[in-house]
């Protein structure tokens, strides 16, 4: 029994409100625009002094900056972080029951080029990046870019370890199905959702249900394949 | 949860609505894949053949012939274990088979037997409907949470008291399934639409005494796929809020709104029949919600799949307020294609009533709609029948020109294909 929030009446059910449908887990207001992608976000005002762009990613920088905003890399030391720990539960994260599914994030050489030829020559290729398995939990795992100042944490968060700048914050989600399976769904992202190298990107808003090795193709590089945990 | 079938439902929406807005619209697409058989044991089956015996079968006499064929043909075709019954309808009703009048259970003796009686099928008398679907009921009666299934075959009106025939389908009603078939030119589309709409079956004509046998044949393979009894949805919708209607989409229009069964305050219940093990259906909702505030997320409708006392599977229908046009003005793409295949049934019918009536200048704005509308979606199958009753000149903008004289059967054949619809266009990869 979960008490509501918005009306304050007992409801059965712990998802939306039994009563009155409000939304009783925590979930991120819908990120209804999304920033423009082709390019990783401005530095921001007062212009600090610009120095060469990130050695690893190309990401612009600012001699104030200790760290790469695009990938994260350490200047002082040149090294990568360590893929982030999951974020705690809530606001999209990996709260709930585990699956038995497990969403592997990587990126992808190929569809990178393929973008690139497609006028996106300002992004760079992240090169030696691990493939990180991000287990699916629970009913829904948004897929997107965090927001420190808006407190939003995607449950697979694709501005770690490196940014991929066209990747919508709120860009799509994974929704687990009654037979246990996830299906994804498009969120109005700016550059789309591509299915098992598809051109045509997936339908906004429309639910298409997902199989073992199924890829998604998002950003400029990012590739997730979802796979069925060994039993 | 295990069941006799693994149901499944996806849900296609736009949930963004604009500031003010409350109208929230969906297609649940509801699939039954594989486990049907295996797993748990089918239920009991229970299928009636109710086949019209009056005068006018003798009429050509064509007709009476190709029911005895068909109907033994049926009765050869009762799988092992399941309960039947051959019905024989005039202005009397007789079961021909068993004559005890209680079910039998299939196998080669009595499948034999009831075959030898189908071929003596004679005619005689008048048609009175209300006496076969009361037959039907008290026979189907005790087969509590079977699946029970009914095939009716008549050639011509019902002669009897409206009020007679109503209240016999509504006794009917939610004890078995029935579809109908009208042979030849003397029966009325909106008679047996009477039947199948209430019993959740589908009416159809046979044009030509010989496509009987087919028919009854895709009728028993139909029913001896079906494997889960008494499939339900249960709505739910927020408190303040108004169901405009759940609509069965595909494979055929169906209103189920006038069906709904009060659950509690806020959920309600729609019968769907018994499903087979690999069919698919969708449905279309319209809710009205109460407003919300920009970035306010509802839940606008909980629909689950019911078997028995369980939910199978469930789609959640969202609503999400926001200031942004550009995600609100979307109309999700399935939303777009049922709407228009409704429409489309709707212009066919009041088109092809105009016509009757004579007013050609509405026939002609309605079943132009109707091509344009068929010509969008790839209805393949409504067109071929639409152009039997006007002559095209544009499908893009449905000029149309009716169609002076019209053959009977034609137009009784897009009547009742109209709420055929077909499955929204996948673009290729």
């Amino acid at each position: 029994m979960t008490t509501c929030p918005a009306c304050g009446a007992d409801s059965a059910t712990d998802d939306y409100c039994d009563q009155c449908g409000a939304a009783l887990s925590v979930t991120p207001p819908p990120e209804a625009v999304a920033a423009p992608a082709a390019a990783p976000a401005p530095p921001a005002a007062p212009p600090p002094t610009p120095a060469e762009p990130c050695p690893n990613c190309g990401a612009a920088r600012t001699t104030d900056d200790a760290f790469c905003e695009g990938c994260g890399l350490d200047f002082a030391t040149g090294q990568l972080p360590a893929a982030a720990p999951a974020p705690a539960a809530g606001a999209g994260g990996l709260a709930g029951a585990p699956s038995g599914w497990t969403a592997v994030v990587e990126a992808d050489r190929a569809f990178f080029d393929g973008n690139v030829s497609d006028g996106g020559a300002s992004l760079r290729f992240p090169e030696g990046l691990a493939p990180r398995p991000v287990p699916l939990h629970g009913d829904e795992v948004v897929v997107g870019r965090r927001s420190e100042s808006k407190g939003y944490f995607p449950g697979i968060d694709l501005s770690t370890p490196v940014a991929d700048a066209a990747v919508s914050q709120r860009h799509a989600s994974l929704r687990r199905q009654a037979d246990g399976s996830w299906a994804v769904i498009d969120e109005m992202s700016t550059n789309g959702t591509y299915l098992n190298g598809s051109n045509e990107p997936l339908d906004h808003g429309a639910l298409t249900a997902l199989h073992e090795g199924d890829r998604l193709n998002l950003g400029s590089f990012t590739r997730i394949t979802i796979v069925k945990d060994a039993p | 949860m295990t069941t006799a079938a693994g149901f499944s439902a996806a849900v296609f929406q736009n949930e963004f609505l604009a500031d003010g807005a409350t109208e929230v619209n969906a297609v649940i697409t509801v699939t039954a894949a594989g486990g049907a058989a295996a797993g748990a044991a089918s239920p009991d089956k229970a299928v009636l053949l109710i086949v019209d015996t009056s005068g006018s079968m003798e009429n050509p006499s064509s007709k009476i012939r190709a029911a005895r064929r068909a109907a033994a043909t049926a009765c050869e075709m009762m799988p092992d274990g399941a309960w039947f019954a051959l019905i024989g309808g005039s202005d009397r009703v007789v079961c021909l088979y068993p004559p005890s009048g209680e079910l039998a259970r299939a196998g080669e003796g009595t499948r034999a037997e009831a075959a030898a009686i189908a071929a003596q099928l004679t005619g005689g008398g008048g048609t009175a409907i209300s006496t076969w679907l009361d037959l039907a009921r008290g026979m189907l009666q005790p087969f509590e949470g079977g699946i029970k299934l009914a095939y009716l075959l008549t050639d011509g009106e019902n002669r009897e008291n409206e009020n007679e025939f109503q209240r016999a389908i509504q006794r009917a009603t939610g004890v078995f399934q029935c579809d109908a078939r009208g042979v030849g030119a003397d029966w009325h589309v909106s008679e047996l639409r009477q039947i199948t709409s209430a019993l959740l079956g589908e009416v159809e004509i046979i044009k030509d005494p010989d496509e009987m046998d087919d028919d009854f044949r895709a009728f028993l393979e139909r029913a001896i796929g079906k494997t889960v009894a008494d499939v339900r949805i249960r709505m739910w919708a927020p408190k303040g809020s108004t169901v405009r209607f759940v609509r069965q989409v595909a494979p055929t229009i169906d209103d189920l709104t006038p069906k709904a069964k009060a659950v509690n305050e806020l959920t309600a219940e729609f019968p769907t029949g018994a499903w087979a093990g690999d069919e698919s259906r969708d449905y279309h909702v319209c809710v009205d919600v109460p407003p919300g505030a920009v970035g306010d997320e509802k839940l606008a409708a909980r629909v689950s799949l019911m078997v028995g006392p369980d939910a199978v599977s469930q789609g959640l229908v969202r609503a999400v307020w926001t200031d942004d046009d550009a995600l609100s003005t979307r109309i999700n793409a399935q939303v777009a294609h049922y709407t228009g295949q409704a429409e489309l049934a709707q212009a066919i019918q009041e088109g092809l009533q105009a016509r009757k009536e004579g007013d050609i200048d509405t026939a002609t704005v309605k079943l132009g709609r109707a091509v344009q509308l068929a010509a969008q979606s790839g209805n393949e199958g409504t067109m071929r029948v639409l152009r039997k009753v006007v002559d095209v000149e544009d499908e893009r903008t449905g000029t149309v020109r009716v169609k002076r004289t019209v053959e009977k059967l034609d137009e009784m054949e897009l009547d009742t294909r109209s709420t055929r619809t077909v499955q929204v266009k996948r673009e290729a990869p």
